[in-house]
């Protein structure tokens, strides 16, 4: 009798352990989720060793992260979601207990955007700036990228005195001339519809990856979504990982249209602190910042082809 | 006799499909790469610009930019735009209508929801057309072919041709540099 008690209790226990190891998983909480789907990348300690980026993808606003501990490099969480900016949380503390972790989306941001035309007919133009407008708008909501213009202005230099003169922007000219001559605004991005850049009238250029903006006088409306990721720090892409389909990638075709950002870009346009978002705008004030300059992977830096979702052919991976 | 003949062309031009065959690729290479530089592209400085692109490859894409001076956009960039543009039109009115977070004043967001699709499809195939052809004319600025030439001072001379300025801009740029 009391040993068949003894069993029992070995087999309870035992249950129990077996429960704790493998049942009881980590989740994380999104706060603020807009109820859309998520996507989560975790960084932690798995038995098997350090686990970055893990990622996740669900409707649920209680994910299932697998099981974590606290690791002597990264312990984050990253989350995405439409019409919020990504969201990111380091020194999370991964217990060996269940852990319910919570991250919580900001608000989308709203920033304001100055359109300096300087080469008419300015009717043409107002119609091809408003239309990138429209356009960049509709793919920052498509991609998850949490950000809206305050401010899309358009201003008419296209009779000021010696307009011509500012007309043609050379591969070594100084951006100074046209922000003392045609205008600047410091606080925000300037773009301006010129004639030609480096001699060609369907090239646009970030320069520097700066919030300063030249494009020729035909340069691409669904193209001007690019120059802006630039100015967020983004660089081309043009590995295998990418096709034309991707807006960072270095050529445009207006008909056959840029559609997709990778998460690994999103990512450093809102965690670089080279970004017009943190550098110009300051629009994620206290939030983690880092340097993720380029194509470096790392616990720290996201992947830069990471996708958590299929971007048309080129699948989650 | 004429058995041997026959036997002589076969093998010439079996010799002569190879060639072709062999040639094709790198060609075909660089075409697509002149065409991705003439639709439009974004100087960064990771990549070859234009000019450097063109002076690299001059010899492959000399005869491709003069046929394109010469018989304007390939037919098949023109179809596949206005079928684009349609699909962009009908986007754009969509997001106009349900969204307000463009930040554009009410005038502007006015003119672009006033804007028709033939109006839009017109300026879109416009812009289009007038960039690559732009950019063509100056890809022909950066040739040294004697032909090249020619029809580059032919153009920017000839007042009724719709990318005489372009041709003419193309020669003052080179004079300055
Ligand atoms: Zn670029």
């Amino acid at each position: 009798m009391s040993k068949k008690i003894n069993h029992i209790q070995i087999l309870i226990v035992l249950l129990s352990v077996l429960m704790t190891t493998l049942g009881c998983a980590d989740k994380v909480r999104i706060r603020n989720s807009a109820g859309e789907e998520h996507g989560l990348l975790v960084d932690g300690q798995s038995n098997s060793g350090h686990v970055n980026d893990r990622d996740r993808v669900s409707t649920s606003i209680t994910i299932d992260v697998g099981k974590l501990r606290a690791s002597s490099s990264t312990n984050e969480i990253i989350a995405f979601t439409k019409s919020r900016p990504v969201a990111i949380r380091d020194n999370v503390n991964w217990t060996t207990h269940r852990d319910i972790e919570e991250i919580a989306f900001s608000d989308k941001i709203y920033i304001p955007v100055t359109v300096w035309i300087v080469k008419g007919p300015y009717t043409d133009k107002l119609l091809k700036a408003g239309n990138a407008a429209v356009y960049t708008i509709g793919i920052f909501d498509a991609e998850n990228v949490g950000i809206g213009f305050s401010e899309f202005e358009i201003i008419n230099k296209t009779s000021m005195t010696d307009a011509s003169t500012y007309y043609n922007f050379a591969p070594t000219a100084d951006p100074d001339d046209w922000k003392n001559n045609v205008g600047w605004k410091d606080d925000r991005i300037n773009i301006y519809y010129l004639e030609t850049v480096s001699g060609s009238s369907t090239t646009g250029r970030a320069v520097g990856f700066s919030n300063f903006i030249v494009l020729g006088e035909n340069f691409g409306d669904i193209a001007v979504v690019h120059e802006i990721g630039h100015s967020f720090s983004a660089r081309h892409k043009s590995s295998p990982d990418f096709n034309k389909k991707c807006i960072m990638w270095p050529f445009y075709n207006t008909s056959d249209p840029f559609l997709y950002f990778s998460e690994g870009e999103l990512f450093r346009m809102h965690v670089n602190s080279t970004s017009a978002l943190n550098s110009v705008y300051n629009a994620r004030p206290g939030l983690i910042t880092r340097s993720c300059v380029g194509n470096v992977s790392s616990d720290q830096c996201v992947d830069w082809r990471k996708r958590l979702w299929d971007d048309g052919v080129l699948l989650a991976n | 006799m004429r058995f041997s003949i026959f036997f002589i062309m076969i093998v010439c031009g079996f010799f002569l499909c190879r060639t072709e065959i062999i040639a094709q690729p790198l060609n075909s290479d660089i075409r697509a790469q002149l065409l991705d530089y003439l639709t439009g592209s974004c100087e960064e400085g990771e990549e070859d610009s234009f000019v450097e692109f063109v002076q690299k490859n001059e010899q492959a894409v000399t005869p491709v930019i003069i046929k394109f001076v010469q018989d304007g956009v390939p037919k098949d960039f023109i179809k596949n735009l206005e079928a684009t543009t349609l699909r962009l039109y009908a986007d754009r009115q969509k997001l106009l209508n349900e969204k307000s977070n463009f930040g554009l004043s009410e005038e502007n967001l006015e003119i672009l929801k006033k804007e028709s699709q033939e109006a839009f499809t017109k300026r879109m195939t416009k812009d289009f057309r007038d960039g690559f052809m732009k950019q063509t004319i100056f890809g022909l600025s950066l040739l040294r072919s004697k032909d090249a030439q020619d029809l580059l001072n032919k153009i920017s001379t000839d007042k009724n041709h719709p990318y005489q300025r372009s041709a003419e801009n193309a020669l003052i740029l080179l004079k300055k540099q």
